[in-house]
């Protein structure tokens, strides 16, 4: 239940069509965006500003250190460093016991203030109370001794409560969030899902495009809702298109395979029938998105209980099977007018 | 000063709360519990059982009897934590570490409290980085109090420690691509290893079930599920002595019926092979992609089975890994390394290879170091290890045996 530390990538489009998922110069806080690096978790910033947020954290490159700082002191954001993390391409610690519960970038790690170059952990808060709770939950695993460390699981769901989650999100995720059980963890909450999608909930669009980081206990929970109409209503008062800028991204269709591995469409479904002019990897920082070109070649998905079938011209070219191995779903977030 | 072990209790917390009482950071911890050690079980039971962890905060409060044991103590200081009773809960911990003042694993829960208490927080981010140091701080420690002072003392001797070895090692975000998983069948085993990493509390189990984070699998439906995730390419199987799990050929079938493209590997002593019964049930289940990796600890029967600690065992063994290779089934031989077999070394590689090396269906012959789990951590680490694997890499490097395999992993605990 951690916030993502990377900018991602936004989204490999087809070469012939007009790219899905464009960048969007802010006009507010763009001297953030600026001091770490990119547009990523900006609508986070406007979170912690607006109160709805106690806090974030941050994984800001130590030679931006010092300009980021001075940026957070200008808006009254309190800061503290975690630690550093240094070497990120070493993996001598996943052989350790427990390697296979570890997550993908493995890392050295350094105090705070110890000299070493790398990224910087950062939280960030605009009170001191809220910086006190969350730096005390808020540790990556560790290998101590060839052995992984981590921490107590309610860690978890606290380190959830001071990053300003939902407690029902915090619950589900508590029972179910289980990726050495589940291979699409996401596939959890569309199951949870028991009235129609809200694209207010829409969590697969991360980073930028967004109004929420956390997985929505489904994706029509209300508390995410009021939530993130909370946060769209305050990011509409200093920069309008920004608000637009993510309307347009969470109000997509998207096939989830996994975590990480979603692909984004336009269009409007008519039934089971879905026709699209563009399509997009959501995120390619874990998986290369290899139905990218599947997808960008055709123009219709019909989705069937167990398989998609992609076409084009009315013509089938691809079947995707629905396995215990790639449980993907499809989920539609672009007719909904809740806002 | 040894710690007693309240067998009744961890019953108690198993069958009536559904907890696996084991607190250590080993590969039980994370297998058998599935990444929730005892810590996890139990504050997670207060997030989402409310009632449930009143009914056993009540049964702790009213043990009295071996309330000085690991189980009580640490049930009793993880119960503090969840009530955010972290001075309080630091405290219990602390009466183990007077106990076992090198025990790594309660270090780790002291690190926990610390982080929330006040005062602690500096202390805890930088003994996070040293953790590696804390079984030498206990000379000079005094572990009664919970204050600021007796922080203070804690968070100079961090600081000295951090002067020595500034680096640790930390994983972060998302998933890993793994392709090995380890799941172990049960505790029981017909030998007693001086350097099992079992821990006591284990050794009886058969596990039936596995815990997630909802409830319990069946563990039949837990290693079809398993099995089934892409990424693994091999798995293995390990106890206490596999084989004696009730279900071990059924579970085999399984892995098998559920993925064509695995491995398999069973870590076992091969004992159970001696049995022509038991190997024919094992050949009739026509597994194929399977190697029996037995250990053998020296060449010398009376000093393997002085090792394992149990007597013919040596003899079973050599004749359990014959019988597994001339039934068509693949084997390897693995030697752990201990004090009293590294001066045999080379003698037990030449006997391995000489006995098996030219059959075929053998695969290798692996060194290895005593896995840091169990009675090890205390005896071998930190520093011991190194003066075994030294010794191993000095007599393996002058050996050449062109005809078979001898390797030495460069990890200690991938191969346990």
């Amino acid at each position: 239940m951690s916030e993502n530390k990377t900018e991602s990538a936004s989204g490999i489009s087809s070469p012939t069509k007009p790219p899905l998922f464009g960048w969007y110069k802010p006009q507010y806080l763009y001297d953030i965006c600026e001091a770490r690096g990119g547009i990523g978790q900006l609508f986070l910033y406007y979170s912690v500003l607006a109160g709805l947020k106690p806090a974030l954290d941050e994984w800001i490159p130590t030679e931006r250190l010092p300009r980021y700082l001075k940026v957070c002191e200008k808006y009254g954001l309190l800061t503290e460093i975690e630690s550093i993390f240094y070497n990120e391409a070493s993996d001598e610690v996943r052989d350790s016991i427990g390697g296979e519960f570890l997550t993908t970038t493995v890392a050295c790690g350094a105090p705070a203030g110890s000299g070493y170059s790398g990224r910087a952990h950062i939280y960030v808060s605009k009170s001191e109370e809220a910086l006190d709770r969350i730096k005390r939950t808020g540790w990556y695993p560790i290998s101590v001794n060839r052995r992984i460390v981590t921490k107590p699981q309610i860690d978890y769901m606290w380190f959830g409560e001071h990053l300003g989650y939902p407690k029902c999100c915090i619950d589900y995720f508590s029972r179910v969030n289980n990726h050495s059980l589940y291979p699409n963890t996401l596939l959890l909450p569309f199951k949870n899902t028991k009235s129609k999608p809200n694209y207010l909930c829409n969590s697969l669009v991360k980073d930028a495009y967004c109004y929420l980081y956390h997985i929505p206990c489904g994706f029509d929970c209300r508390a995410t809702a009021e939530l993130s109409a909370e946060l769209r209503a305050f990011i509409q008062k200093h920069d309008r298109g920004y608000a637009d800028y993510i309307d347009r991204h969470m109000k997509l269709n998207f096939i989830v395979f996994r975590e990480r591995d979603i692909y984004a469409f336009d269009g409007v479904p008519e039934g089971n029938v879905l026709k699209y002019n563009v399509t997009a990897f959501v995120d390619s920082y874990l998986y290369p998105g290899e139905l990218l070109n599947v997808f960008a070649h055709n123009d219709t998905l019909a989705i069937h209980e167990d398989k998609i079938f992609v076409m084009s011209g009315g013509k089938i070219t691809n079947t995707i099977h629905k396995t215990e191995r790639a449980e993907w779903f499809f989920i539609s977030f672009a007719d909904d007018n809740t806002i | 000063m040894i710690i007693p072990f309240d067998e009744n209790l961890a019953k108690t917390l198993s069958v009536n709360y559904g907890l696996y009482s084991h607190r250590e950071y080993n590969d039980y911890s994370f297998d058998v519990s599935n990444d929730m050690t005892l810590i996890s079980q139990i504050t997670l039971m207060a997030y989402n059982d409310p009632d449930r962890f009143k009914s056993l905060k009540g049964f702790l409060a009213g043990y009295a009897k071996g309330a000085d044991s690991d189980q009580f103590l640490s049930s009793a200081a993880y119960c503090r934590y969840a009530d955010r009773e972290f001075e309080e809960g630091m405290k219990l911990t602390a009466s183990l570490l007077e106990c076992r003042p090198t025990d790594l694993d309660a270090w780790l829960d002291v690190c926990f409290f610390l982080s929330h208490i006040s005062d602690g927080y500096r202390t805890y981010l930088n003994m996070r980085f040293h953790l590696y140091h804390f079984i030498h701080f206990y000379l000079k420690y005094d572990f009664r109090e919970v204050n600021k002072e007796s922080i203070g003392i804690l968070d100079s001797l961090v600081r000295s420690a951090a002067e020595s070895d500034p680096e640790i090692r930390e994983g972060y975000d998302s998933k890993a691509a793994f392709d090995t998983e380890y799941l172990i069948l049960n505790g029981a085993c017909n030998n007693n290893c001086e350097i099992c990493p079992t821990p006591f509390s284990l050794r009886d189990y058969d596990f039936k079930e596995r815990i997630i984070r909802n409830g319990s699998l069946p563990l039949s439906k837990y290693i079809f599920i398993k099995a089934r995730k892409k990424k693994i390419k091999t798995f293995v199987l390990k106890g206490g002595e596999p084989t004696f799990h009730p279900d071990y050929l059924k579970i085999v079938r399984i892995l098998a019926a559920a993925r064509k493209d695995i491995s398999i590997r069973v870590r076992s002593n091969a004992r159970a092979f001696c049995d022509e019964r038991r190997l024919n049930k094992h050949v009739d289940a026509n597994v194929s992609n399977m190697t029996i990796e037995a250990g053998v600890y020296s060449e010398d029967p009376e000093k393997h089975d002085a090792i394992a600690r149990a007597r013919g065992s040596h003899a079973q063994t050599v004749a359990g890994i014959k019988n597994v290779l001339s039934s068509g089934m693949k084997a390897s031989a693995r030697i752990t390394l201990c004090d009293s077999n590294i001066g045999d070394l080379p003698r037990t590689l030449d006997f391995i290879l000489e006995t098996f090396g030219s059959r075929p269906g053998f695969v290798e012959a692996a060194v290895l170091l005593p896995p840091p789990s169990g009675e090890n951590l205390s005896k071998y680490y930190p520093d011991a290890v190194k003066r075994l694997r030294d010794a191993a890499m000095s007599m393996i490097a002058e050996r050449q045996h062109s005809e078979c395999v001898v390797t030495m992993p460069n990890s200690v605990l991938a191969l346990d």
